[in-house]
């Protein structure tokens, strides 16, 4: 061994997890008490939406890659999904899950379900590094995680049009995708890598989605990524976390 | 529950250690994540058991968590809610230097060294789990050492950075004296 590599070695030797193995199993249960109700939500959820999240796949002119609308791949989404809003303790009794929108879109072989919530986001990606769950080959592994409002005070705004609020998740394999909510009457929407690339979103619900070529360390968007909205007669940019609007 | 207590027990430090030094180290919330994603694996031991790599499945699990913008917003710190805890030793930081430094990588040299070396990950499994091939994994991983030397290490006239165990036995045996 090197001695930088001892040096890195020795520095961590003394990180320990503090969390007790007997906390995961009481982690679990707690959660599960607490979810009474974001477990009713789901109930009229899979009511609502006939047994899965499915609601209304969104037709994009993006639209790239084939999005599963069925099979294997779909059913996990949607049952994985379905226990993760039911065990997990951030989705709120008051939060009332029922997705409003459910946004597919995909690119370069990748896919994602987003299902929107008022306060959650469920996202559902694939395939996913051959290291998410079910079903487990190196091509279809799918990714379920769940994204909740930042915002304490239920009344607020999660995702705001005039501030073209965006949110993200990246993936260690090296790809992140962005959702941004651009102003009412956006036409056509895209995102502007730091090198000048461009990405074309696809719009739906008042909502532009897209996938980075590569992932980075911000869930949101990171420096040097901005985000041009077009509407009939304005141009609105949202870059360094800031919107500027000026006429086309 | 045998195979999963094995498991916590034998992996849980190291994933904490490859979460801190692949995420740069500077979010408080990287203990929660290693937490949530052990969590994750036992409420589904059973599908994660069978998977071809359950350490990383939990580390990139782990990662992703600790990335996730709400979970830097809206923190819980999932350790003052347990209703029994272990008598813990207190948080023992990582030298500021090497922390440091290794933030400053470029995000996959950070990776490939967390998984290779804090890890132990083999470069074929790193690979597997960061989706690149293992030539990769060889020059992120010597680039990433080549910066990390030329920080860390020191000419022949400046003092090497020292781990906290070393500080603790340099006290030791200083107070000995």
């Amino acid at each position: 061994m090197s001695d930088i590599e001892t040096i890195i070695r020795e520095a961590y030797a003394d990180q320990v997890l503090r969390v007790p193995e007997t906390a995961l199993p009481g982690m679990v249960r707690r959660r599960r008490r607490r979810q009474v109700g974001a477990a009713l939500a789901v109930a009229l959820l899979v009511a609502v939406g006939g047994v899965t999240f499915a609601m209304r796949p969104f037709q994009g002119a993006n639209l790239v890659a084939a999005v599963p609308e069925s099979g294997a791949s779909r059913a996990y989404c949607d049952r994985v999904g379905a226990e993760q809003l039911r065990d997990d303790e951030r989705v709120a009794a008051p939060d009332r899950t029922l997705p409003s929108t459910v946004v597919s879109f995909g690119e370069r072989g990748q896919w994602a379900h987003l299902y929107l919530g008022e306060r959650v986001i469920v996202s559902c990606v694939g395939p996913h590094h051959g290291l998410a769950g079910e079903p487990d080959s190196a091509e279809t592994g799918v990714l379920v995680e769940i994204g909740t409002s930042p915002y304490d005070d239920p009344a607020e705004q999660w995702f705001k049009p005039q501030d073209m609020t965006s949110w993200g998740q990246s993936f260690a394999g090296g790809q992140s995708y962005r959702l941004v909510a651009v102003p009412a009457g956006t036409l056509r929407a895209e995102l502007v890598l730091a090198d000048g690339t461009i990405v074309p979103a696809t719009l739906a619900a008042g909502l532009a989605v897209g996938w980075l070529p590569t992932a980075d360390d911000q869930g949101l968007l990171a420096d040097g990524v901005a985000v041009r909205a077009y509407t009939r007669d304005t141009l609105h940019v949202l870059s360094d976390g800031e919107v500027k609007s000026s006429p086309r | 529950m045998d195979d999963f207590s094995d498991f916590y027990s034998s992996r849980k430090d190291r994933v904490l250690r490859v979460v801190g030094a692949a995420s740069g180290g500077r979010d408080a919330g990287i203990e929660d994540a290693v937490a949530e994603a052990f969590a994750r694996a036992y409420a589904g031991w059973s599908r994660v058991s069978r998977h071809p790599d359950p350490t990383a499945w939990v580390m990139l699990t782990a990662l992703n968590i600790q990335r996730s913008w709400w979970r830097r917003i809206r923190r819980e710190v999932l350790v003052s809610t347990f209703s029994d805890p272990a008598p813990v030793a207190d948080r023992v930081d990582v030298p500021a230097a090497v922390q440091s430094a290794i933030a400053e990588l470029p995000r996959r040299q950070r990776e490939v060294l967390a998984f290779r070396l804090l890890g132990d990950l083999s470069p074929a499994a790193t690979a597997a789990a960061l989706r690149i091939s293992e030539s990769t994994v060889s020059v992120h991983l010597s680039r990433a050492l080549a910066t990390l030397r030329a920080r860390l290490t020191p000419a022949a006239d400046e003092p090497a950075v020292r781990a906290p165990r070393d500080a603790v036995d340099q006290a030791a045996r200083a107070a000995g004296r």
